[in-house]
């Protein structure tokens, strides 16, 4: 882990603790004026649909937005390299603001409400929307305290030597980029979980259209978690384990091929087909090596397989084959 | 990991395979534990025929290279040590034999006779 800078710490956890905490002693405090039990939920039209007692709102608060900031502060000590942060690494810092914002204000409004009303209809709208507003503007006044955004890039392409093809030999590689099986146990875990609790959703409330969500979780893990890597006389394939979506970069629009370093929440602020900031196309796995093919357009598109020193060198000689 | 072939050279594709597998073992490419790539991609993508890939699977294999196993395809056995130091003697005895001009048949003759003493 490094070392995150002051200023990162105070947009990324400073404020949101001291907002959260601020709120919630707030809402402590009215709890003598609250009734025992207050509500907790409302329909879109304000009308309290859910009821709990009243001391769990600033329970909610404190856990809620505690746990945002130090979430993203250890993603972001666990991805911030020298010499600072990078465009996605601040966009998480900002988000650690807004996000606490967002709960402290809409929970305390909430209750200051109820003070003396009771639980009566609510602009609830207005006070979601509210506390979005001030959430964005404090989180764009957070930006400009940050240092200025660094390129995404980690590390700079490493050359690789070419691999020899004779003339009238057939030469192939053929990889793989999956996450980890871990992670992707993980990842099917939660499909089974979702689809079950949906399941449950459905068969208690009859609103069929929530079989959407566990079909889409799915759609997306087969899309994103494993790809094949081929690179051939024609060039560069890269295809999700469907067929689709697919990458391909043909060997006469190859410019350069070689390896990088990666750190994936850093650079493309994420996993799966990424686009990251500085305009490189990813398929990301995993950290570390990957193979980085850069088109004579200048757009480059980066995957994390192994051996991609070996991928990138017959890239390289079958890009260089077609140019001369 | 790479794959060679040469369709031209009169020697049975799925051996050709064999031997461009030995050579990436060899090298490092690919570690024991590790699966090699799925049949079917490498079919794929030498444009060959997916029965001859599975042949020289089936002949590392024998050879105790890799274990084929039902469900996880073909994994390099944890015996089938890679030996980087073979491969980068052979690679300076190639080296040194072109710098002579002797050629790749003649260099194999001599090789073949030292493993028949």
């Amino acid at each position: 882990m490094t070392r995150l800078s002051f200023r990162i710490l105070l947009v990324s956890l400073l404020v949101p603790v001291v907002l959260t905490v601020v709120a919630a002693a707030v809402q402590f405090a009215w709890l003598p004026q609250l009734p025992a039990s207050v509500a907790v939920h409302w329909s879109a039209d304000g009308r309290p649909d859910g009821y709990g007692p009243a001391w769990s709102l600033p329970v909610l608060t404190l856990v809620a937005g505690l746990g945002i900031a130090v979430l993203f502060t250890l993603i972001l000590a666990g991805s911030v390299r020298e010499p600072g942060p990078t465009a996605t690494q601040k966009i998480l810092a900002v988000a650690a603001i807004f996000a606490a914002t967002d709960v402290a204000l809409a929970t305390t409004a909430s209750l200051a409400v109820q003070r003396d009303a009771g639980a009566g209809p609510v602009p609830i709208g207005a006070f979601v929307g509210g506390s979005v507003v001030l959430g964005l503007a404090l989180a764009a006044g957070a930006w400009f305290v940050l240092p200025r955004a660094v390129s995404g890039r980690a590390t700079p392409v490493e050359p690789v030597a070419a691999v020899e093809v004779a003339p009238g030999e057939r030469v192939v590689w053929v990889g793989y980029a999956r996450f980890p099986t871990g992670v992707l146990l993980a990842l099917i875990a939660t499909v089974v979980l979702v689809t079950g609790g949906v399941a449950f959703a459905i068969a208690t409330s009859g609103m069929w259209w929530l079989a959407l969500i566990p079909f889409v979780l799915l759609v997306a893990v087969l899309t994103t978690t494993a790809w094949r890597v081929r690179v051939d006389a024609e060039g560069l394939t890269v295809r999700a384990m469907l067929g689709w979506p697919a990458i391909r970069v043909p060997a006469a629009e190859v410019s350069s091929a070689g390896t990088t370093q990666l750190v994936p929440l850093g650079e493309f602020g994420g996993y799966g087909l990424r686009s990251g900031l500085d305009g490189r196309l990813g398929v990301i796995t995993r950290s570390g090596t990957a193979l980085e093919v850069r088109r004579r357009d200048g757009r480059a598109v980066v995957v994390t397989v192994d051996d991609a020193a070996t991928a990138a060198g017959l890239l390289e000689a079958y890009a260089s084959a077609r140019a001369s | 990991m790479l794959f060679r072939v040469d369709p031209a050279s009169g020697i049975p594709i799925f051996e050709q395979l064999a031997a461009s597998l030995r050579a990436e073992l060899a090298r490092g490419g690919v570690r024991p534990g590790e699966r090699l790539p799925g049949a079917r991609d490498v079919a794929d993508a030498l444009q060959i025929n997916i029965h001859t890939v599975l042949k020289a699977y089936q002949l590392l294999r024998d050879e105790g290279l890799i274990d084929l196993r039902r469900g996880r395809g073909a994994v390099v056995s944890a015996d089938a040590v890679p030996a980087p130091e073979i491969h980068s003697a052979v690679r300076s005895l190639v080296a040194d034999a072109r710098r002579r001009q002797i050629g790749v048949a003649t260099l194999i003759a001599l090789i073949r006779e030292e493993y028949s003493r």
